[in-house]
């Protein structure tokens, strides 16, 4: 009997984590990675259905609301002598839930997700750059960089964008000069028109709803609020899926910035709550591009899809970013922490 | 699912805040009505479409045994605010001033700007928050808000809030090397509460403001374009100060520093431009202000020695661009400043204690 490891996944709608336990299942039963699978599960079918669909040069389709599915890899480490299978298991469910979760509190926080938290060794929180929602109101100023017509987001668009400026313009600081600076003068400004409708339906923040559902795994865990676990007994991978998508000053800066920067609640959430050691930040590409594109798909069809796909991430804090075509990364490292990711001393 | 509470006076729904919550701490678990009122939504619902999976059937069910496993996310009661507040790494921040004066916006724009990192020159990192949830209703009318000319977010009023309520959140020092947590409780009650303490004085301490002797800093609101106009309305604010340092005076040991928050400043930046760092506290830096600013520093020169004190300029949701700015400069003043001496009190309220979680720190004159 192999022994039993579990991990986590969080993220909300299309955030990437079934197309990722897809990637996963080619990568590892292909051996491909620092994972192999030793054997087929048990149960198949929930991993042939998933990766099929990638194999058919398509995205598995959005996990119905309500809908768990429980996956098992057989797997050990490769290259290692000795090594211990062991089978790892994990759940894919509907992104809605982390938004029911923020809203139904106790009421959604079902034995499965009690089991989650408890059980597993280590979290996989995935953010999708496209889809994220701000707590700041539609009706307010946009960051600078976040305007709806600025370069960064124009680019994933596919629009033309402007350089990016790295030091986007902060209006908190102590200097008077920078108080309240003439663009915000109310009396000769024009009027904005209204851009939100009324009426229209509020979703919890991104970064506000992940960031409640980890204080509720971390309260289930029994830590109180900013006490730092033991990086070995608990490791989150914030992973930015769809990192072929995101634009290319931010991929030159790696994802620790990008999190930074687009998620800074639950960045100072993680910096605050866990060791250094205990989370990492990876730039995660399924697929290697994007197949609802024509020109990529045909390329992606013409290739092998257990070797598509690249995994960034800083190998030192401040460092840059690396990238690795090994999709596994992120689970050898919850599992095992840094002796985990390749050495990089002859690299 | 949408739902009205069972009980017609209860804007639970809206609020967050049960009007039974003496009866029942914790009314999502305990209050009858609430329980009706959930009750009759699920009934009204519309039937599961038979394509869509059925959700799983634990999620549907109110659990009874692990009910109140978690914080509600919304406002925290007395109760919960009290046990809060036996930790010692725990702030209380009364935010104070009249009716309409920009308190509720300041909070608002307060958590916008943490939550999306608006947060250059403020020296602390967000750690997380046992009201999550009611800073995003705080600030949901803002999302909704449709036009320059209506109000950006509902007023607080004595109706919506019956009892106290506290709005809490945790902060590290930037420094990976500073392992500290601070818990701050940021008051948001109605401003006839503070109407009447400043007419009433100790007289309207029970009912409303108990809390109020507890207070490690004060937050007091001034809303800047009427201090500038209205001569009433600066001799109000400046009773509400006389009554905050008489407060003050009571305890000698601790310091509990006070921050003037200028709101509203957008409206006047152009008569009034902001006086340089080193100016800020002298009156005659701040033109057609000084008027209200030399009584409120008159005033404040009864605070006990070395009682730090500051004026901050703000606007929650400056027009036409509507961008917070300032609006945190006063909570890191707060949070620099605060001397309340760490209590010998055990770092969690007694289990058995169930009883007026505020009568401790009364009777020990804190």
């Amino acid at each position: 009997m192999t022994r039993r490891r579990s991990l986590g996944l969080l993220g909300m709608s299309d955030s990437g984590k079934t197309t990722y336990v897809g990637r996963l299942w080619l990568s590892v039963h292909d051996k491909v990675g620092r994972l192999h699978a030793t054997s087929l599960p048990e149960d198949m079918r929930p991993l042939r259905e998933v990766s099929n669909f990638l194999l058919r040069n398509v995205y598995p389709p959005h996990t119905p609301k309500g809908r768990v599915t429980a996956f098992a890899m057989p797997l050990s480490w490769a290259g290692r002598k000795e090594t211990i299978p062991f089978t790892l298991s994990f759940a894919d469910y509907s992104g809605e839930e982390i938004d029911r979760i923020f809203t139904d509190r106790d009421a959604a926080w079902t034995d499965i997700w009690k089991e989650r938290a408890t059980d597993s060794v280590g979290l996989m929180v995935f953010l999708r750059p496209s889809d994220i929602r701000h707590p700041q109101s539609k009706r307010l100023s946009p960051p600078p960089d976040e305007d709806p017509h600025g370069p960064r987001w124009a680019h994933l668009r596919d629009e033309d964008a402007e350089p990016v400026t790295e030091t986007p313009k902060r209006l908190s600081g102590e200097d008077p000069e920078a108080y309240f600076p003439t663009e915000l003068m109310p009396q000769e400004a024009e009027e904005q028109p209204a851009v939100a409708d009324p009426k229209e339906n509020v979703h919890p923040p991104t970064a506000v709803a992940l960031v409640e559902v980890l204080q509720f795994v971390r309260h289930e865990r029994g830590l109180c609020m900013g006490e730092l676990p033991a990086p070995e007994a608990f490791r989150v991978a914030v992973v930015v899926s769809c990192w072929d998508a995101v634009h290319e000053d931010w991929q030159k800066l790696g994802p620790d910035p990008f999190v930074e920067r687009h998620f800074p609640l639950l960045y100072d959430f993680m910096c605050t709550n866990f060791h250094r050691e205990s989370v990492r930040f990876f730039g995660l590409s399924s697929t290697g591009g994007d197949l609802a594109d024509p020109s990529f798909r045909e390329k992606y069809e013409q290739s092998d899809p257990e070797r598509m796909g690249e995994l960034v991430y800083h190998p030192s804090p401040k460092g840059d970013p690396v990238s690795f075509p090994d999709v596994t990364l992120p689970i050898g490292w919850l599992l095992e922490g840094e002796s985990a990711l390749p050495d990089l001393t002859n690299r | 699912m949408s739902f009205r509470c069972g009980n017609p006076d209860c804007a639970y729904a809206e609020t967050g805040i049960c009007v039974r919550r003496a009866e029942f701490p914790n009314p999502e678990e305990q209050c009858p009505d609430l329980r009706a009122g959930r009750q009759a939504a699920t009934q009204a619902a519309p039937p599961t479409p038979l394509s869509t999976p059925a959700p799983p059937p634990a999620a549907e069910i109110e659990p009874e045994l692990e009910a109140g496993r978690f914080w509600s996310g919304f406002a925290l009661g007395a109760e919960e605010a009290g046990a809060l507040l036996w930790a010692p790494e725990t702030r209380l921040f009364t935010l104070m001033g009249g009716r309409d004066r920009g308190k509720t916006c300041w909070l608002t724009a307060a958590y916008i700007l943490l939550a999306n990192g608006f947060t250059d020159g403020f020296p602390y990192r967000f750690c997380g928050s046992r009201s999550l949830h009611g800073f995003q209703r705080l600030s949901d009318p803002a999302f909704k808000w449709s036009g320059p000319h209506d109000r950006i977010l509902p007023r607080t009023t004595q109706a919506s809030l019956r009892q106290p309520s506290f709005l809490h959140l945790a902060f590290k020092p930037r420094s990976y090397s500073v392992k500290r947590t601070t818990h701050v409780l940021l008051t948001d009650m109605p401003g006839e509460w503070f109407q009447n303490w400043a007419d009433d004085g100790s007289r309207a301490l029970p009912e409303t403001l108990e809390f109020l002797p507890r207070t490690d800093g004060f937050l007091l609101a001034v809303d800047a374009q009427q201090a500038v106009a209205d001569r009433a309305y600066r001799k109000d604010v400046r009773y509400l100060l006389d009554r905050t340092v008489a407060l003050a005076q009571h305890s000698q040991a601790v310091r509990r520093p006070i921050a003037i928050v200028l709101t509203k400043y957008d409206a006047i930046v152009k008569k009034v431009p902001v006086p340089s760092l080193t100016s800020r506290k002298d009156p005659a830096a701040w033109g057609p202000l000084e008027p209200s600013l030399r009584s409120l520093v008159t005033a404040l020169g009864d605070l006990p020695s070395g009682t730090p004190w500051d004026i901050f300029p703000t606007a929650a949701f400056s027009r036409p661009a509507a961008q917070p700015v300032g609006v945190l400069a006063p909570l890191a003043f707060l949070l620099d400043t605060t001397t309340r001496p760490m209590p010998l009190e055990p770092r969690s309220a007694p289990r058995e204690y169930r009883g007026d979680f505020f009568e401790v720190f009364r009777s020990e004159g804190l």
